[in-house]
C-alpha cells in the first residue's frame, strides 16, 4: 500500500502526519494523495535500544517525497543519501522503505 | 498597564536532589517531596508560607499537581501543571513570575521530577504523543536516539563536523561534571574512549545519549521585596513553540526567532554572559541552541568547540549537563535553571564561576514527528 499524504483543499499544502488545521491558510478541508517513492536524505542504524537485546540492527531513513513531506521510514537495508526509495505503509502505520537505486540528479 | 519586565520577582532558591540510576524504594512523589523540603531550607522559607505550586512530571500519573500539594500539606491559591518536557522549567518560571507580579501568589515552588521503572520509560517513549504512538512506535525505534542520530548526521553535513567535534563537547561537559558531586558520571572522559564507545545509532555513541536516572529539581519564587541578599532576578524571558510546523530541518529552534528581542529585553548581549545552561539531550542540540542564541556569530562550530567550550572560556553546562549528570525525565527541564541559580547565588562549590552575574538558560524539547517543538530562554541576574 502506498503512503497517503494529506492535502489542504484550500491551498494545496501537503502534510504528513495529518493536521486538524492548515497552518498556511487555516483551512480544514482535506483530500489525499499517495506517494510510492522518495529520495533518501539521511539514514542511521540503531544498534542498542533500552529493553531490547542487542544488536537491534534496525535501519531508519529520512525520505523526501516529491510532494514535500519528509517521511521517517524503516529501511529494509542501509542506504546512502540521494538513493531512490520505494515506500509502502504497513497496516500498523509504519512506513517501510526499500532502497532501489541512486536517484537521478535533479 | 501591561507589564513586560519581570520586576518585583525573585528566585529565592534552587535545589536538586542526587540523581540515581535504577533507584529503588522511592516514588516520583517522594522525590518531589524531598526536593521541596530541600529548596525551602535553601531559601529559608517556611512550609506554611508557600501559596503557589507548579509541577512537571511524566511519571506522576494518575496524580496531578494538586495531589502533590495535598501530599506536601500545602494549601495553594495558585496551581499549575506543565507538560513541556525539556522546556518545562522556563515555561513554569514564566507563568509563576507573572502570578507573583499580579499578586495571585507570594511564594511559588516549582517542581519537576521523575522516577522511572524500566516499564515506565518504555511506556513514555512509545506513547510520547499521538504521532509517536501511531507513526514512530510502529517503526520499532524505541525512543528519540534514532531521530537525533538523523539530525546529527544532517548537522555534520551542513557544518562539516565529524564525531570528534561532538566528542570534545561531551568531554568539556564531563570536565565540569568532575567538579560536581551530584553528577552520575564524574570520571575523566578521553577522546579515544568517546570514539571507541559502543554505537547506539550511528553517528551517536553511548556518550552522546543521556543516562536515564531518577531525580528531582526545584526553584522557589517570591516577591522581590520578600527576599533580600542572594535573590536572582529575571532580566528577560521568551518562548516560541512550533515555529516551523515540523517542516524545517530541525537545526534551528524557536530561539533563533526570539533571541534578538531577548537580548534587547535584557539589556545585555551574549558577550556579557558569565555562564550558559543549554538543554543537552544530545550534543548536537547544545550547538544548535548556542548558535540560535547568538553565541556562535561566525557559524564556525568547530572553532567554537575548540576555542570556547574546551578551554571553558565560555562556561556551558557547568553542572556537567544531562550528558554527565543524567536525565531525570522532566527534571531535565529544570536542571539547567537550577545550576544557573546556584552559580548566581555563589552556591556551586568547586565548579563556581567567580563573580558570576549574568546567566543565559535555554530549554528545548517535546519531539513531535522529527524534532523538538518547544524552545525558550531566560536571562538571569544574580545579586550576591
Amino acid at each position: 500500500m502506498s503512503v497517503e499524504l494529506s492535502v489542504c483543499v484550500g491551498c494545496g499544502h501537503v502534510y504528513f502526519p495529518q493536521r486538524e488545521l492548515c497552518h498556511r491558510c487555516s483551512g480544514r478541508a482535506w483530500t489525499t494523495i499517495t506517494v510510492s517513492h522518495g529520495v533518501l536524505e539521511d539514514s542511521t542504524t540503531l544498534l542498542h535500544q533500552i529493553g531490547a537485546e542487542p544488536p537491534v540492527n534496525a535501519h531508519l531513513g529520512a525520505v523526501r517525497t516529491s510532494a514535500g513531506p519528509l517521511l521517517l521510514s524503516r529501511l529494509k537495508e542501509p542506504g546512502a543519501p540521494n538513493m531512490r526509495v520505494r515506500l509502502t505503509q504497513a497496516p500498523s502505520g509504519a512506513i517501510l522503505g526499500e532502497v532501489e537505486c541512486p536517484a537521478l540528479a535533479p | 498597564m501591561i507589564t513586560m519586565t519581570f520586576d518585583g520577582v525573585a528566585i529565592a532558591g534552587a535545589a536538586e536532589i542526587p540523581y540515581a540510576r535504577k533507584a529503588q524504594g522511592i516514588t516520583t512523589t517522594s522525590l518531589l517531596a524531598s526536593v521541596f523540603v530541600k529548596v525551602l531550607a535553601t531559601a529559608e522559607i517556611a512550609h506554611n508560607e508557600v501559596d503557589g505550586i507548579a509541577v512537571s512530571s511524566f511519571t506522576l500519573k494518575p496524580d496531578h499537581a494538586i495531589d502533590v500539594a495535598w501530599q506536601l500539606g500545602i494549601s495553594p491559591r495558585w496551581s499549575m501543571e506543565d507538560t513541556h518536557g525539556g522546556a518545562c522549567g522556563i515555561n513554569m518560571l514564566q507563568h509563576a513570575a507573572r502570578a507573583i507580579q499580579v499578586g495571585d501568589a507570594n511564594v511559588i515552588v516549582i517542581l519537576a521530577g521523575d522516577h522511572f521503572q524500566p516499564s515506565d520509560f518504555k511506556d513514555l517513549v512509545e506513547n510520547y504523543n499521538r504521532t509517536t504512538r501511531d507513526y514512530l512506535t510502529p517503526l520499532q525505534f524505541g525512543g528519540p536516539n534514532a531521530l537525533f542520530a538523523l539530525l546529527t548526521r544532517h548537522h555534520m553535513k551542513v557544518h562539516g563536523l565529524d564525531r570528534s567535534d561532538y566528542g570534545l563537547l561531551c568531554i568539556a561537559q564531563r570536565e565540569w561534571a568532575r567538579r560536581n558531586p551530584l553528577a552520575v558520571y564524574r570520571s575523566e572522559l578521553t577522546l579515544d574512549e568517546y570514539l571507541c564507545a559502543p554505537v547506539v545509532a550511528d553517528p551517536l555513541c553511548r556518550y552522546d545519549c543521556v543516562p536515564v536516572v531518577s531525580g528531582a529539581n526545584a526553584l522557589v519564587l517570591t516577591r522581590g521585596d520578600r527576599t533580600p541578599g542572594k535573590a536572582v532576578g529575571i532580566r528577560a524571558l521568551r518562548c516560541l513553540y512550533n515555529p516551523d510546523h515540523q517542516e524545517g530541518d530541525g537545526l534551528q529552534t524557536g530561539l533563533k526567532s526570539i533571541s534578538e528581542r531577548l537580548w534587547q529585553d535584557a539589556g545585555v548581549g551574549p558577550a556579557g554572559i558569565d555562564l550558559v545552561s543549554v538543554y543537552d539531550d544530545y550534543p548536537v542540540m547544545v550547538l544548535v541552541q548556542l548558535a540560535d542564541l547568538g553565541f556562535i556569530p561566525d557559524g564556525d562550530m568547530r572553532g567554537f568547540i575548540r576555542n570556547r567550550l574546551v578551554p571553558r572560556t565560555l562556561p556551558v553546562n557547568t553542572s556537567g549537563g544531562q550528558l554527565s549528570v543524567g536525565q531525570a525525565g522532566t527534571a531535565g527541564g529544570l536542571h539547567g535553571l537550577v545550576e544557573a541559580v546556584l552559580q548566581l547565588r555563589g552556591e556551586a562549590g568547586e565548579r563556581q564561576i567567580a563573580r558570576a552575574r549574568f546567566a543565559a538558560v535555554s530549554g528545548y524539547g517535546m519531539v513531535q514527528y522529527r524534532y523538538g517543538m518547544c524552545a525558550n530562554a531566560v536571562l538571569l541576574e544574580g545579586s550576591h
